[in-house]
């Protein structure tokens, strides 16, 4: 499956897409952290749509959602099966109740605050929150911005962006060593969450919402012995090394003490922190705080939350739509995903083949991969793979085949010849049945006996023609394929091909690969061009210029194709009203492994069968997009040719129609 | 028992009260010190949507219903404590674990430009009764009333 870049709103249009699809109002949501899950998914639980008329994707922009959570056990056990450790681990108790703070940060739960602060919410005066690491990872700072803005003015102490940067460089430290081990896995697992779920609150602040975020001066000198070990003998004689640990947290409230020294008297300052030593240390020094709770897990696995909830003090319906909710579970995990019955959503936010570009934050971009169920059965499994350890896999098994030189890795041996002749002669010779060799290099043009060895390698040993002292015999096998291609019974034709060696081992090396896998083109050799022309007429692969031969292997029946090919189609159109013909031709083959020639066929059965409506535009066949092409066969005057089409011909779908451009609708029911 | 109209309730939570000075009530002419039994509104909040509307079973909507009876101001605060709107919760959540909440359609949004979708009102609720009982649960001197 190959990842384009969507924005939330871009997002639920292709779950509404999906959920249509499927004719259901639920599915199954999963995350993962590829390195410390190794690659596994965590599910975490099912969310059901509300009902009502809107919608699919209206539903879930409009927050009309239930998200039914598993058990704090369930998922207890299924994270420490992943990382390989138990539950007496102290850090996957830590691991769970960061994960329940991403749903405090997009809303869907609140964090507990102290009864007194709550008795002052929402504020009457107008009050400064300064806030410190705690409040930012926690969803504090996002229900103070939700909630209580603009009475209440944001203010981030810059060493609160400095732990969070701190947070992030440990995170992909740790991700770079890519150790096994159990521990180092729940480390990194650990600040992948709290570093970029503290990172997405910060630049959702500042991007996304209107809330005015202030910032202070650092106020430390030097700083970096906040965060490292100072080598000065003096301040290692003053065993400084635990108190200042809290240095950042003096740092905060220094940072707190500043702006309420600026502000007038009936301004009220108050620090956002969950940690009681700050608390109490404010409140010593005469800074309100406004403290509240850590987030447990216990307060959230287990419930059943909506993505409409009641505004807390105005008592107005407050909506959270669900891709608010993926977006920060991709952000702090890696990888979210949800699946229905037929198709997956996979939404990632960091994969080492993933670029990154500024722009994908400002406009907060994720990649997105989606797929139909059925070709990717691996997928779809409880604890299945993400795409960056299927990746891992298939390197490893690549890596396998090469160690243990098994056949498919090893050089194909290649023959030379040329397809177009090779199946003109089948068919000559079972019109002739009997054919001297002079005769056979004339038809093929060839002078010379030995440029003949390649037809007759691929033939004899294989029964497609016998040859009896310099004498080319048609037997059964040429009769077949013969048959077979003159009616354009292609799956016939490949049963007989696939009794061929050489052709037999290239079509192996095909099914060998995933879709939108390209053929490593290293195993083909010469002769590949004769193999791939093969390929492409029986409809087992296409060669992709700039990408290689992927392979095409997916037969679907005409409603499962309706599904695909509107979900490709929506997947292109981004609310556009058509796209170009060839380009969705292309997408089929890159992420669903379906062939130009069975789409085609497939769309006009759907449109036949009232499974989709399509519509077309392009008055002038044209070629268009470079010169991507394929072979495929065709019968004349009741001989087999094979041609060269153009993918991006202009009436190359609906022959004789333009149809350069094109739009699928689903039907009616 | 006919059940209340359930919309424009307005929930107010309550936290005893103890003058620093004496207090005088000038309607009934009675001093009010440190020993009488005050309360001050330190919460308030209006129920906008039918909550108990999208109820499916007249006796779940009843049972609920009587439970919010018990916060009635005139009663004493301690008959109306958090303890009873944790009953209140437990109740709900069994209502909505059975299937039996269903979706009202909804009458106020905070954006006045979006039309409001129906939604599940007695989960929203809930949920926004839990966050209260979480908030307040400990706190000495707490009570609740539902006007």
């Amino acid at each position: 499956m190959a990842a384009t870049l969507l924005s939330p709103r871009e997002a639920e249009a292709r779950i509404g897409t999906m959920l249509e699809q499927a004719g259901d109002a639920s599915f199954r949501l999963a995350v993962s952290e590829s390195r410390a899950f190794q690659g596994k998914y965590l599910p975490l639980g099912e969310v059901r749509l509300g009902s009502g008329s809107d919608e699919p994707s209206e539903l879930i922009r409009k927050g009309a959602f239930e998200w039914v959570l598993p058990s704090l056990d369930e998922v207890e056990e299924g994270l420490c099966r992943l990382l390989g450790t138990k539950p007496s681990n102290r850090n996957v108790g830590r691991a769970l109740d960061h994960i329940a703070a991403a749903a405090l940060r997009v809303g869907l739960i609140h964090p507990t605050f102290d009864a007194d602060a709550v008795a002052e919410m929402p504020f009457q005066r107008s009050t400064t929150v300064v806030a410190d690491t705690s409040g930012v990872l926690q969803g504090a700072l996002d229900f103070v911005a939700r909630f209580l803005h603009p009475a209440a003015r944001v203010k981030v102490p810059a060493i609160v962006q400095v732990e969070i940067v701190n947070l992030a460089d440990r995170f992909f430290s740790l991700r770079r060593k890519r150790s096994d081990k159990p521990a180092f896995r729940t480390s990194e697992l650990m600040e992948h969450l709290k570093s970029q779920g503290g990172q997405r609150t910060l630049l959702r602040l500042e991007l996304r919402s209107d809330t005015e975020v202030e910032r202070t001066y650092l106020l430390g000198d030097p700083l970096r012995g906040a965060f490292q070990q100072d080598g000065n003998k003096d301040l290692r004689e003053l065993n400084l090394s635990e108190p200042i640990r809290a240095y950042a947290d003096r740092l905060i409230l220094e940072a707190a003490r500043q702006h309420q020294a600026q502000s007038g008297p009936d301004h009220v300052v108050r620090l956002l922190t969950a940690d009681q030593g700050l608390t109490r240390m404010a409140m010593a020094e005469g800074i309100p705080a406004l403290y509240f709770q850590a987030a447990e897990a216990s307060l959230f696995f287990g419930q059943r939350l909506s993505g409409q909830t009641f505004h807390p003090f105005s008592g107005f319906i407050h909506r959270t739509p669900f891709s608010a909710v993926l977006w920060e579970l991709a952000t702090a995990f890696g990888a979210a995903r949800i699946e229905t019955k037929q198709s997956v959503l996979e939404v990632l936010a960091v994969g080492d083949d993933l670029p990154w570009a500024p722009y994908q934050t400002t406009d907060d971009l994720l990649w997105c991969r989606s797929g139909s169920k059925e070709r990717d059965d691996d997928d779809v499994k409880e604890d299945s793979e993400s795409s960056d350890a299927k990746r891992d896999r298939q390197t490893k098994r690549a890596q396998e085949r090469t160690d243990e030189n098994s056949p498919p890795a090893a050089p194909l041996r290649m023959l030379q010849f040329s397809t177009d002749k090779l199946l003109r002669l089948v068919c000559l010779l079972d019109d002739k049945q009997e054919m001297p060799e002079s005769e056979v290099l004339a038809f093929l043009g060839l002078g010379r006996a030995s440029s003949i060895s390649g037809y007759r390698r691929f033939l004899e040993p294989s029964a497609l023609a016998r040859i009896d002292n310099g004498m080319w015999c048609a037997t059964l096998g040429t009769q077949n394929l013969a048959a077979a291609l003159r009616n354009e019974r292609l799956d016939e034709v490949l049963g007989v091909l696939s009794e061929v060696p050489s052709f037999k081992a290239f079509a192996q090396s095909i099914s060998d690969l995933s879709i939108g896998q390209p053929l490593d083109s290293s195993i083909l050799k010469r002769g590949s061009s004769n193999y791939r022309i093969l390929g492409e007429i029986t409809r087992i692969c296409v060669s992709l210029q700039g990408v290689g031969v992927l392979p095409t292997l997916s037969r679907l029946d005409a409603a499962a194709f309706a599904n695909i090919a509107l979900l490709r189609f929506t997947d292109m159109a981004r609310g556009e009203n058509y796209v170009a013909a060839g380009a969705w031709l292309e997408a089929l083959i890159r992420e669903d492994g379906i062939h130009p020639e069975v789409a085609r066929e497939l769309l006009d059965e759907a449109s036949s069968q009232g499974l989709l409506n399509r519509y077309t535009e392009g008055s002038t066949p044209q070629v268009g997009r470079g010169d991507q092409k394929f072979h495929a066969l065709r019968v004349r005057s009741g001989t087999p040719v094979v041609e060269e089409v153009h993918l991006h011909r202009g009436d190359y779908l609906i022959p004789g129609k333009g149809s350069v451009s094109l739009r699928i609708e689903k039907a009616a029911s | 028992m006919t059940p209340e109209p359930n919309t424009h309730r307005v929930l107010s939570i309550w936290r005893r009260f103890t003058p620093s000075r004496r207090l005088l009530s000038a309607d009934e002419a009675q001093r009010l010190d440190q020993a009488s039994d005050l309360h001050e509104e330190v919460y308030s909040w209006q129920v906008r949507e039918p909550v108990l509307d999208g109820i499916a079973d007249d006796q779940d909507r009843e049972r609920l219903d009587a439970i919010l009876a018990q916060f009635d101001v005139n009663r004493r605060p301690n008959e109306r404590d958090l303890a009873v709107l944790q009953e209140f919760v437990a109740l709900a959540e069994q209502v909505i674990e059975s299937g039996g909440s269903g979706s009202i359609a909804g009458q106020s949004s905070s954006d006045a430009e979006e039309e409001v979708p129906e939604i599940d009102a007695l989960l929203a609720l809930t949920l926004h009764l839990k966050w209260l009982v979480a908030c307040f649960a400990n706190r000495p001197g707490i009570s609740v009333s539902v006007r």
